[in-house]
């Protein structure tokens, strides 16, 4: 009997760490957006409902949670907001879909996205975005939609983004992107205009050659 | 000497007058070092508690102290990560304190009956301590002077003692969440000075005191996610709580949401002036007697999930130009028959409509120009509810096809919910006039008729299903303005033609949301084939085309067969039958020796 109780009281705090648990994850999803919504300039207030002091930012506009009270849509489309996207979105590992397009978000695509295991569409087009796109984007292994097109992104296109076997459609075009355009896996299917307006981008690579460092 | 004896005199005097309560506070030192030395942690800020430093008692962290006396009057322990019991302090060492609070911290053990000690206790806050059981100590009932008791987020267990109805002081009582178990006592009709009254969450069983009439003072009352039971007394004998109630008419919130409530929803709740927030969902409620007549200050009304059975027009009062104020009116999951009457549609400032789940027939209203609460996005403005408690006023609605608590404090949603009804008829143009929508669902109607033009008009909308209907003709080009839109479903009509195309439209990639139409094509379904017809129709039509064949030739053979027997019955004479017999004899004998012949060449030709 008297071994049972201190189990009893073991599970009961278990439980109860769980629940702190859970409603903290939630929250910490919150917080994530928080923090995006602390960098980002919103001069027409589509952010003016994301509330920290809420249990969970399922009830704020432009989010989308799933039954489980988890992130998987952020649609900030078309939306007016200037600033950077940040690492802390990459704690909401539940996300889907990344439509940041249309805007004028500025400074580099945050390499933490890599991180996004569940993510199906990155649309981060038409914005002031630079720096390279990063290598950690080949591991998001879901992805079907890529599109950056109509930014200012420079360096190669990362031949690892290859490995993206779901990938169906992506968009790199009006960027200032250059070396060459791989060619294997998903890359096979996409068309030539996915890439044009990259006035350094010398053409799909040529394979069997030693490669050729063409300054890029 | 005279004089020097004098001045020794009276600094004796003094001294010795003064001895007490420096060994008062002494004490209070004394008393709060041995406690803490009982506590397996805290945050570091106690550091400064010791006995050496006794004489700068009032300097120590989390202490306030009466300026002139100099004892303790105020100890705030709030998030300091207090981890240990409440055992051994000495709570008789501080007569004089006001104010209490030992929030958020890892206190385990009970709380004291030592607590009844604190005689001067004004405030006593102690919440979200989720391991500090045991039951509420009936000491409390000593605390004469106590104004605000506030016990939440804790593990106890037991009933609220009967004593907490000498807190005659008392103006706000929140036991939220503390795993209360028993009846509300009677004696709690004591507390007439209460104008909050909040026990919520907890395993509260019985009835509602009638006595709780007496609290003519009171503004909220919240007893939502209980076990408590049985009718709100109408006017009858041996109880009156809510005609008593009536008596307070400041009012404002009643929370009664998540018990086990039967019969009518009594009408003397609302014949005064203040109330603001019904919030009555998951009972078992039958009815509303009567209507909100006099009660032009309502802003929010939850009657979801209860065994409502009324004929929503035949609700006059409520649906009245007498509800200026009302802005959210939930009554899904009802058995609410009859129209939507056209009433409904004079409340200027409704933001939240849910109808769903009822038995609802005929069409949508149409007529939508009033509707200045939908028409236009609302503004992040609080609106002004009293209560400033745990649970605020938090409703469940369906957002995005998952239920979720939304928080009415800020008030910005809009939204309009009449799915799983019967209403009829077409969609009404009108709604395409409620610009400040962001979610609408119409789903599991039998609306027919095609989906309005204009609907891409709604920029704000993040939700729209319209699944499960019987609407035809196309998607509205419109849709792809559409650019908030994160939840589509307009599965299970009878749409067809081109999906539009839009930015935010190619982000809703999941097929299943245009199934079971049809004839839609488009992404994310397979492509049209032809820019005028879709290829579902083209392959319809062939196949149309190639049964109409097949029956001409069925038809053919049919008649052909008759004629071939029976036609003969048309050669009257017999020689006439007879010739045309000898000759068919005579053609299939010479078809017969061809073919012999034949094949035996052949085979003689094989063998050889």
């Amino acid at each position: 009997m008297a071994p049972r109780v201190p189990s009893l009281l073991v599970a009961a705090v278990l439980l109860l760490g769980l629940a702190a648990g859970v409603a903290r994850a939630s929250n910490e999803e919150g917080d994530a957006l928080y923090a995006l919504r602390m960098r980002l300039s919103d001069p027409n207030g589509v952010l003016q409902s994301w509330d920290p002091t809420l249990v969970n930012p399922c009830t704020w506009f432009h989010v989308t949670c799933d039954h489980a009270s988890r992130v998987v849509r952020l649609d900030l489309g078309n939306s007016n907001v200037s600033g950077s996207i940040g690492p802390e979105i990459s704690r909401l590992v539940n996300l889907q879909y990344l439509e940041l397009y249309r805007n004028n978000l500025g400074g580099e695509i945050p390499k933490e996205l890599g991180k996004l295991k569940n993510l199906i569409s990155l649309d981060l087009y038409a914005n002031k975005l630079t720096g390279r796109i990063p290598k950690s984007l080949s591991k998001l292994s879901s992805l079907r939609f890529m599109r950056l097109n109509n930014n200012k992104l420079a360096g190669s296109i990362p031949g690892e983004l290859a490995k993206l076997t779901n990938l169906k459609v992506i968009d790199l075009s009006n960027n200032d992107l250059c070396g060459t355009i791989p060619v294997d896996g998903p890359f096979s299917t996409f068309p030539l205009r996915s890439f044009e307006n990259n006035s350094r981008l010398n053409g799909p690579e040529l394979q069997g050659l030693v490669p050729y460092d063409f300054g890029c | 000497m005279k004089r020097i004896h004098l001045l020794i005199s009276c600094t004796c005097f003094l001294l010795s007058a003064t001895a007490p309560v420096r060994a008062n506070i002494h004490r209070e030192a004394a008393a709060l070092v041995n406690w803490k030395a009982t506590l397996a942690g805290d945050d570091g800020s106690l550091a400064s508690w010791s006995l050496p430093n006794s004489t700068s008692l009032c300097r120590w962290l989390h202490i306030t102290c009466d300026p002139k006396a100099g004892h303790i009057i105020e100890l705030d322990l709030q998030d300091v990560s207090l981890n240990g019991t409440l055992d051994e302090l000495d709570f008789s060492a501080f007569p004089h304190m006001k104010e209490l609070r030992l929030n958020n911290n890892g206190l385990h053990g009970t709380i004291p009956t030592g607590i009844g000690n604190l005689t001067s206790l004004v405030i006593l806050e102690i919440d979200t301590n989720p391991y500090l059981r045991g039951a509420i100590p009936r000491s409390i009932g000593q605390l004469k002077n106590l104004v605000q008791l506030q016990l939440a987020f804790l593990g106890l267990d037991g009933t609220l003692p009967e004593e907490v109805g000498n807190l005659t002081s008392l103006e706000a009582l929140q036991l939220n969440s503390v795993t209360l178990t028993g009846s509300i006592p009677v004696t709690i009709g004591m507390l007439v000075k209460l104008d909050s009254l909040d026990l919520a969450h907890n395993n509260l069983t019985g009835n509602i005191p009638w006595e709780i009439g007496n609290m003519t003072k009171l503004l909220l009352m919240d007893f939502s996610w209980n076990y408590l039971e049985g009718q709100l007394p109408r006017n009858q004998l041996g109880g009156h709580i809510f005609p008593e109630l009536g008596n307070s008419s400041l009012l404002d919130t009643i929370k009664i949401a998540k018990n086990n409530f039967s019969g009518l929803f009594p009408s003397s709740v609302y014949q005064r002036g203040a109330l603001k927030t019904i919030s009555a969902g998951y009972n078992g409620f039958t009815g509303i007697q009567q209507t909100f007549q006099n009660c032009t200050t309502l802003v929010s009304v939850d009657f979801t999930a209860n065994n409502i059975v009324a004929e929503l027009g035949t609700i006059p009062s409520w649906l009245s130009r007498s509800l200026p104020g009302l802005r959210f009116l939930l009554l899904s999951s009802n058995i609410f028959y009859g129209i939507i009457p056209h009433q409904i549609l004079q409340f200027r400032e409704l933001q939240l409509l849910d109808l769903s789940k009822n038995r609802l027939t005929g069409s949508i209203p149409d007529d939508f120009t009033n509707f200045t609460g939908m028409i236009q996005e609302q503004e992040p403005i609080e609106i002004e509810f009293l209560y400033n408690g745990f649970d605020r006023e938090v409703i469940e609605i369906i957002w995005k096809n998952a239920g979720h608590a939304y928080n009415l404090w800020k008030g910005v949603m809009v939204g309009m919910d009449l799915s799983d009804n019967f209403l009829s008829e077409e969609i009404p143009n009108g709604l395409t006039t409620l610009l400040g929508l962001r979610y609408l669902n119409l789903s599991g109607n039998h609306l027919l008729g095609c989906i309005p033009n204009d609907m891409g008009n709604l920029v704000l909308l993040e939700s729209l299903d319209l699944r499960q209907n019987q609407l035809s003709g196309g998607i509205p080009p419109s849709f792809a303005a559409l650019m908030s839109l994160s939840v589509l479903n307009l599965s299970y009509n009878g749409l067809s033609g081109r999906i539009p195309t839009g930015r935010q439209l190619q982000t809703l990639v999941d097929p299943s949301i245009y199934s079971h139409n049809l004839g839609l094509c488009g992404f994310p379904l397979e492509g049209c084939m032809n820019s005028s017809t879709s290829t579902r129709n083209e392959v319809g039509q062939a196949v149309d085309r190639e049964a109409l064949w097949l029956y001409c030739f069925v038809a053919a053979g049919f008649v052909f067969g008759f004629w071939l027997y029976w036609g003969m019955f048309l050669f009257y004479s017999e020689t006439w039958r007879c010739a045309f017999h000898q000759y068919v004899d005579n053609m299939q004998g010479k078809a017969t020796k061809k073919i012999y012949s034949c094949m035996s060449c052949f085979w003689s030709t094989v063998w050889c």
